[in-house]
């Protein structure tokens, strides 16, 4: 016979995993720092490879401005700037980065919790019906043991 | 109250065909609008083209609508100048890397901004957004602003371009550009009108009071309509009729989202008081508008 409620609970869990499974068992695999320190490497890649596209593309489309500066002031000192100013905006980058990953763990990790509960409360209810079709396999199987001992009280059945 | 409530029961039940078709929808709209703004690239504006693109967008998620979508803006800005389509693929490769690593779900936003920017209805979309996803939603709308100013630059600038592959005319387009979109107050004007709208919403529908998403609609809106309109004549980038109308499709909009998504009946609101060992509770609880009831439902 259908189970209403078991159905539901089904349903929530797989709905739960279609909608959030991917963030959320991926996070769950993880410590919390390996991941947010997984997180920061890639923030840090992403940002590398911008600020090397921005350089590029300063130096192709303001070749001219870009020399004229090396010239007055020096290959060093505009290459101090240029590194002071990547550092200041990863270090922003990386705290950005930071925040988002450590937020995103610890809600993976309630999500987690969550879907662990109702994954309990679904096993409850298999293990509460395992049980009934065992007691009437039980009973079913005593029957004709019964039947033999009190063939009549079957028979009126 | 009933229709929209039929149009839940019948999103529910197809939503496996309702949503390729609503992504089919919103590309071709995004193409089209493109092509009817920019243009320059006959071979773009072909319909087997256009179809093309609207049927990968609608089998794929939603954000490959915002990688079309600028594919088809740099492909037209390549007839004019190679150095604004080069800027375009610029800024769209930063926002990629820099904000769609973290939220990818949100790209669709990066075409619906420009979209509506080309619709003249800007204003309805922090707004909406300010009720629907909250305060990091500014981060997208800022990001997607300088894609609209360059745009529109170049589509008022396109005669001036030569579109050579001299350096020299290179460099100059470079500057022409990045001093036209980078110097624009107005730019930044919206950048922050809209920022603070956001912001705005997000903490006035948290509020718990009576209507507290209409008195959010509105707060946004007058703020858009002070902060961006005014702003905008001050610097003489509006334009005041098509401002004014903009902001009033928009507050209509916002108005429409929220009886579509938060349809509550105030006068039901119950007041409970209980406490538990740790806490006493204080909960307000708004029942939802329903056509009918429960029982005749069932019925």
């Amino acid at each position: 016979m259908l189970n209403a409620g078991k159905i539901r609970l089904m349903t929530d869990l797989a709905i739960y995993e279609k909608k959030n499974g991917d963030t959320v068992f991926k996070v769950n695999n993880f410590y919390k720092s390996d991941y947010i320190v997984g997180g920061l490497i890639a923030a840090f890649a992403r940002y590398t490879f911008c600020g090397i596209l921005c350089l590029c593309f300063t130096i192709f489309f303001r070749t001219d401005v870009f020399f004229a500066k090396i010239n007055a002031e020096g290959v060093s000192k505009v290459f101090t700037e240029i590194g002071i100013l990547y550092a200041a905006g990863l270090i922003l980058y990386l705290l950005i980065a930071y925040s988002i990953y450590s937020s995103r763990y610890k809600r993976a990790k309630r999500g987690a919790l969550l879907y662990a509960t109702k994954l309990k409360r679904l096993g409850r209810r298999y293990c509460g019906q395992e049980s009934a079709a065992m007691e009437r396999e039980a009973e079913r199987s005593a029957a004709p043991a019964s039947r033999q001992e009190a063939p009549g009280r079957s028979r009126r059945r | 109250m009933i229709i929209r409530d039929r149009l839940r029961t019948i999103y529910g039940d197809y939503d496996v065909y309702i949503r390729p078709v609503l992504k089919f929808f919103f590309a071709l709209l995004c193409i089209l609008s493109i092509n009817f703004y920019l243009g320059y690239m006959p071979q773009l504006k072909m319909i087997p083209v256009v179809l093309i693109g609207a049927l990968f967008c609608s089998v794929t998620p939603a954000g490959t609508t915002a990688f079309v979508g600028a594919v088809f803006v740099i492909g037209h800005m390549t007839e004019v100048s190679l150095v604004a389509a080069a800027v375009t693929a610029f800024l769209a490769v930063m926002v990629g890397v820099l904000y769609l690593g973290f939220r990818p779900g949100r790209a669709w936003l990066m075409a619906l901004i420009p979209l509506c920017f080309m619709w003249k209805i800007p204003f309805f979309i922090p707004v909406v957004l300010g009720l629907a996803a909250g305060a990091s939603a500014a981060v997208p709308v800022v990001c997607a602003i300088p894609f609209w100013f360059l745009m529109r630059f170049v589509h008022d600038n396109a005669e001036a371009f030569q579109n050579s592959v001299d350096l020299a005319v290179l460099t100059q387009e470079f500057t022409t550009i990045a001093n036209g979109v980078l110097k624009d107050k107005y730019m930044y004007l919206l950048m922050l009108t809209f920022v603070l709208c956001i912001l705005t919403v997000t903490v006035l529908k948290r509020l718990s009071i009576d209507h507290a998403w209409t008195v959010a609609v509105f707060t946004g809106i007058i703020l858009e309509a002070v902060l961006g309109v005014g702003g905008g004549l001050i610097l003489g980038s509006g334009n005041l009729v098509f401002d004014v109308i903009g902001v009033a499709v928009s507050l209509v909009l916002a108005l429409l989202y929220e009886y579509v998504f938060f349809g509550v009946d105030y006068s039901g609101t119950e007041r409970l008081q209980f406490e538990d060992d740790d806490y006493y509770y204080y909960v307000k609880a708004v029942p939802k508008i329903k056509p009918y009831d429960e029982d005749e439902r069932r019925e």
